[in-house]
This record gives C-alpha cells, sequence and structure tokens, in this order.
C-alpha cells in the first residue's frame, strides 16, 4: 500500500495542467454509430474527436466536413453517447501502432489486442505510430516485380505466378476456396526457400537479431497479415487455430473486424492492417497482405455513406468506391533499394453472386489489381479443387517474377490445358478419335488431376517443378489416371528420400533447372518408374 | 428532405433583412408554418435557440455559461463577471459530478476547463 501511494504521490508531482481555451462542438444527432456535430470549424479530416459522455469519452472519427457541421463514425460504445453531449478536438489523425510485437496477435482496426493475450506493447513509446490513411509510394520509390512469392498452390504458382509487391485478386462465389488459397500461401510462407539455402540443419524456424524469421531454408519469411472484415468471431477463431497449428502465427497477424463490430471497424480494417504492412515493408522486408473480403468492405462503407447522407450512386454505393478500393490496393508497393527494397504483396478477395464477375464492386477490383485467380463453382462441384478457372484467371506481372525452372517446366501447361478444354466436349466418344486427339484429352485429364491439391496442404517450388516436369514430358501419360494422386506422393517421396541433394535442392538454390539438374531429375524419374 | 435547425434559422435571418417592416408579421407566419411541417414543436424550440444564438452573435453579444459543482458565492461571481463585457449574458450552471472548479463556456464553441474531474481525468488516464 504505501509504494502504491509513494507512486500515486510522485505522478501528482509530476503533472503539469494548464487550463487552455479550447473549441468545443456537440452531437446534434446520433444513429448507427453515425453522429453530426455542430462546432469545431478547425476539425480536420479523418481527424480523431472525443466524445464525452456520461460513462468516460468515446473517440469518433471525423468523416464529412461540411458548412455547420461534422458528419463522423463512432469508434467505440456509440450507444452511449446523446444529444447534447460535448465534443473536442484531439488534433491527432486516426493511426495504429505498430512494431514486431504485434507478430503472433489479434488486433482490431485500432490496434487493440483482441485475443486475451494482454497488452501488445509493454512499452508504448517504443511503439511506432502509422497513420491508418495514408498516401501510396509514389513512382520514383516504386520498382518492378521480379521476386516470386509462392503460393505453394501447383495451379497457381505453374501458370498464374505471383510476385512479391503484386496485387492479385482472388474472385469466386461463396464456398469455393478462397480463403483456403489465402491461407495456403500463408502456410507456404514457413517452407518457401526458393532463393537462398540456410545450411543450418535446424528445421524450426528462426528468429535473427533484427527480429525478422527466417524459413527452414534461410530465406527472410514475409510477415503475413490476414485482414478478417465482418466474419464471424467462430471463423477468426478456426484460422487462428489453423495457422497456429501449422507454426505460421509466429510471423501472422491478424487484423479482425468480427461481424459483431460496427460498420465503421469493417471499414477501418483494411488501411489498418495496410497501415501495419507498410511498417515492415518501410524496414525492407517483405510483407503478404490478404484482404478477406473487399465486397463486405464495400457494403460497410456504403452503410455508412448513406447514414452521412452522402449522394448514393449504382448500386447505392457512394461516388467514391473506386477510390476507396484504388487507394488501399496501390499501397501495395515493391520498393526500390534507397526505399529499403520492402514489399507489400496484396491478396485482395472479392466474393461474387453467382459467377458474376462483370458486376460493379467486381469490375472495379479487377481493373485496379495486377491480375486476378477466378474461382469457379461448378469446377469446385466437380471436385477441381482448387476451382480455378484458368482460362479467367490471369497474372500480369507474375511471369517475370516466376522462377526460370518454374517457366521451363509449366510454360506449355496453360497451352495443353486449353487444348484439352477445347477437345472435352469429345470425351464422351474416346472410342472414335483419332490417336493424337486420344492422347491430348489422356494429358489433359492427367494434368486436371495433377493439378487437384488438398486444402492446408501447400507443396514446396521445387517440388512442383519435380511433378510437373514428369508430367508434362510424358512420363506419367501411361500410368493409372485414377491413382495418380497416389503414385505423385510416392514419386514425392522417392524424390525427398533419394534426391534432394543432387535434385530438389539444387532447383531450390538456383531457381533454375539447369542441363546437370535435368539429367539428374530424368535418371531419378526412370529409376522412380521401374521400381515402381 | 428535412433541413437543420441551423440552416433554417439562417435562412430565418436573413430574410428578415430582406422583408420590409409590413411584411414582417406574413414572414412569421410562414416560418412557423415551414419548421411545424418539418418537425413539430421541438424542431420549432431548435431553430428558435439557433435563431437567439445568431442574433447574438451578430450584436456582439456572448453568452457565458459557468459551470461549477456548487452555487458561487456572490462576490465572487461578480469578480468573474466584471471580467466579461456588460452586454455579455452570464449564466450559472450547477453540476456537482465536476467535484471542484470551474468551467467556462463561451457561446457554446469555446471552453476553458478548470475543473477537478477533469485533471484526474488527465492524471489517470
Amino acid at each position: 500500500m504505501y509504494e502504491i501511494i509513494e507512486k500515486l504521490k510522485k505522478e501528482i508531482e509530476g503533472f503539469k495542467d494548464s487550463a487552455e481555451m479550447k473549441p468545443i462542438g456537440h452531437v446534434i444527432e446520433i444513429g448507427d454509430g453515425v453522429l453530426k456535430i455542430s462546432g469545431l470549424k478547425d476539425a480536420r479530416s479523418q481527424e480523431m474527436l472525443l466524445v464525452q459522455t456520461v460513462k468516460g469519452n468515446i473517440t469518433v472519427l471525423a468523416l464529412n466536413l461540411e458548412e455547420d457541421t461534422i458528419g463522423a463514425i463512432a469508434l467505440g460504445e456509440y450507444t452511449h453517447i446523446k444529444v447534447g453531449d460535448e465534443v473536442t478536438l484531439t488534433g491527432k489523425v486516426l493511426s495504429v501502432n505498430v512494431g514486431r510485437e504485434l507478430i503472433g496477435r489479434v488486433v482490431n482496426p485500432l490496434g487493440e489486442p483482441s485475443d486475451g493475450k494482454g497488452e501488445i506493447f509493454s512499452d508504448l513509446t517504443k511503439a511506432a505510430s502509422y497513420l491508418i490513411e495514408k498516401k501510396a509510394p509514389s513512382v520514383l520509390e516504386r520498382e518492378s516485380v521480379k521476386t516470386p512469392l509462392h503460393t505453394g498452390i501447383k495451379a497457381i504458382d505453374s501458370m498464374i505466378p505471383i510476385g512479391r509487391g503484386q496485387r492479385e485478386l482472388i474472385i469466386g462465389d461463396r464456398q469455393t476456396g478462397k480463403t483456403s488459397i489465402a491461407l495456403d500461401t500463408i502456410i507456404n510462407q514457413g517452407n518457401d526457400g526458393s532463393t537462398s539455402f540456410d545450411k543450418a540443419q535446424d528445421k524450426s524456424l528462426t528468429t535473427s537479431m533484427d527480429g525478422s524469421t527466417s524459413s527452414p531454408q534461410g530465406r527472410k519469411i514475409p510477415v503475413c497479415i490476414y485482414v478478417a472484415i465482418g466474419q464471424k468471431e467462430s471463423n477468426v477463431a478456426k484460422i487462428v487455430a489453423l495457422l497456429e497449428e501449422a507454426g505460421a502465427m509466429k510471423y501472422s497477424i491478424i487484423v479482425s473486424a468480427p461481424a459483431s463490430s460496427p460498420a465503421a471497424f469493417w471499414y477501418l480494417a483494411p488501411y489498418a492492417g495496410c497501415a501495419i504492412g507498410e511498417y515492415f515493408m518501410d524496414q525492407g522486408e517483405d510483407v503478404l497482405i490478404i484482404f478477406d473480403d473487399l465486397t463486405k468492405h464495400a457494403s460497410a462503407y456504403r452503410q455508412i455513406s448513406l447514414l452521412l447522407r452522402r449522394p448514393p450512386g449504382r448500386e447505392a454505393y457512394p461516388g467514391d468506391i473506386f477510390y476507396l478500393h484504388s487507394r488501399l490496393l496501390e499501397r501495395s508497393a515493391k520498393l526500390n533499394k534507397e526505399k529499403g527494397g520492402g514489399s507489400m504483396t496484396a491478396l485482395p478477395i472479392i466474393e461474387t453472386q453467382l459467377g458474376d464477375v462483370s458486376a460493379y464492386i467486381p469490375t472495379n477490383v479487377i481493373s485496379i489489381t495486377d491480375g486476378q485467380i477466378y474461382l469457379e463453382a461448378d469446377l469446385f462441384y466437380q471436385g477441381i479443387r482448387p476451382a480455378v478457372n484458368a482460362g479467367l484467371s490471369v497474372s500480369r506481372v507474375g511471369s517475370s517474377a516466376q522462377t526460370k525452372a518454374m517457366k521451363k517446366v509449366a510454360g506449355k501447361l496453360r497451352l495443353e490445358l486449353a487444348q484439352f478444354r477445347e477437345l472435352q466436349a469429345f470425351v464422351q466418344f474416346a472410342s472414335d478419335l483419332d490417336e493424337n486427339t486420344k492422347k491430348k484429352i489422356q494429358r489433359g485429364q492427367l494434368i486436371t488431376e495433377i493439378l487437384k491439391q488438398n486444402d492446408f496442404a501447400p507443396l514446396p517450388f521445387e517440388q512442383q517443378v519435380a511433378v510437373f516436369y514428369a508430367t508434362l514430358n510424358g512420363y506419367f501419360d501411361d500410368l493409372d489416371k485414377e491413382n495418380i494422386k497416389k503414385i505423385e506422393g510416392a514419386y514425392l517421396d522417392y524424390l525427398l528420400k533419394l534426391h534432394e541433394k543432387d535434385v530438389l535442392r539444387p532447383i531450390r538454390e538456383s531457381g533454375n533447372l539447369t542441363p546437370t539438374i535435368e539429367t539428374a531429375l530424368k535418371q531419378a524419374i526412370q529409376n522412380f518408374l521401374q521400381n515402381k | 428532405m428535412r433541413y437543420l435547425p441551423q440552416l433554417l434559422a439562417k435562412a430565418f435571418l436573413a430574410a428578415v433583412k430582406e422583408t420590409p417592416d409590413n411584411k414582417q408579421s406574413e414572414l412569421i407566419k410562414n416560418f412557423l408554418r415551414v419548421s411545424e411541417k418539418y418537425g413539430g414543436k421541438s424542431y420549432l424550440m431548435k431553430t428558435m435557440k439557433e435563431i437567439e444564438r445568431l442574433d447574438r452573435k451578430e450584436r456582439g453579444i456572448k453568452q457565458i455559461a459557468l459551470h461549477t459543482a456548487r452555487p458561487i458565492p456572490k462576490k465572487l461571481l461578480g469578480t468573474i463577471t466584471s471580467t466579461f463585457h456588460k452586454n455579455d449574458e452570464v449564466e450559472e450552471k450547477i453540476n456537482p459530478e465536476l467535484i471542484a472548479g470551474i468551467k467556462i463556456v463561451i457561446d457554446n464553441e469555446f471552453s476553458t476547463d478548470n475543473t477537478l474531474k477533469r485533471k484526474l481525468e488527465v492524471l489517470f488516464t
């Protein structure tokens, strides 16, 4: 007790306070978390304001600066706010505390912990503060995307490669595996070691002096940020458990604005995630950010805008709905060396209705991003999972980031798949077809089987190369297609046990399929097929 | 669309200036009719308050509210009041939650808060 009294005395001794004349405003309207405030003519856009309620101060965010009033959204329990409550300025624009301590945590869009693990920053003075709304890096601060970011999904890494700093949209109907692709990508970052190889035998993730995490291969793992917008808390809990089980929470952060939170939180969540990502990008690190999903984000913004009485446009969305997403996704970039060389890769998710990609929000986001992975419900129900539609999916910048080895083996994959799709209609009459067409159909069926992959089982890039090499060079043509998944598993096991040093590791280290490696791989495949 | 009382008050004052004296009563009748159409008595009261505020502002009169936890002794109140302009309207408001000290609000737009309640809040947050 004595200690507490002494501490209190110290605090009071050091307490300096002077009453100053401050501008004040008053709440004149409140409804659904949206307020109208009179006065406060000096308020800035995006400034945090304090509403003094009976139950303490509540922060609100100024969004509309009108001639006589301010339109604001409440960031706390708005039911405590009453008409007539006094409002004061804070002089601070909305920002979030960032630091390495955020890794492994679940936070809300204000950066406050929501995982029950206690305070994030032991010393708040050491945490950096990043603005939630920030201008995207300029042209001069960027460089072209050229380093791959492997998802561990065969269909994506081979045909729709993603580069670090790219924005690749994941689009599809509900329940088509959009979130699974995003989570697979996060999990795969822990296994990915495509550029450098660590001779250390320790297979667990290591933490270096600067605090960044490295994969077993010694490569710096991107910090992964998963932004959950309007999702059920049970869903978020499942995702956290899954990432923890896969060891991915060691390099991941989850920003969650659950379904029960107000629309203001849904609206802010992606920007907060982006601000956290920018902190790591500015440190020269790579970041992977997933926005799950921007359809709900657009709806939340529509709700706020309508309550703020902004004029509605198409589908009742406000006029600046495009800018809402373009200013968010433009913040993902690959910075040049002068700026530290960091990158932020964004994987926004959009949910379509009955496969309609020409709806308002999907077309907006398609035009903003550098490509899209289109997931089709029909393919999903046919058992082709991931249900990637290779024809409608594209990566506009990723090919320059694709590893040489993958480019070499999977170059003709898309073409063969497209030829198969054209001939697919004749599959039923296979007996009446000429040999060449029959072969093409069989190859197409084989590729389709090979591209199938289970959820949360990402495949390292070098193993993908080995599988595609064998498939596309006809080594698997005569094998039973029904058992191809088993054969693939056995083949990879064989390579891992007997050819890790002369095939897999060299591909991983060099990222290339040199003639020496190719010869070793050919020999390994022949040996496997002989001993099968 | 329902206009805010602030906008209606502004419009009314502008109309008063432009309307000749013999048509002022007609103007008031029309104004009351419009106000009633928009939101009834409570809306009208808000608009009236706003008209008073704008009128005071135009005439350079300030409305000063002194918020204290207990009634201010007469002598002290006199001293405080004398610091303001003689035309200013000084009003005393009692709010025991303030604990001690004084908070002065001018025209509902500026305030200086020197109460113990605020100091404790600053100290413990």
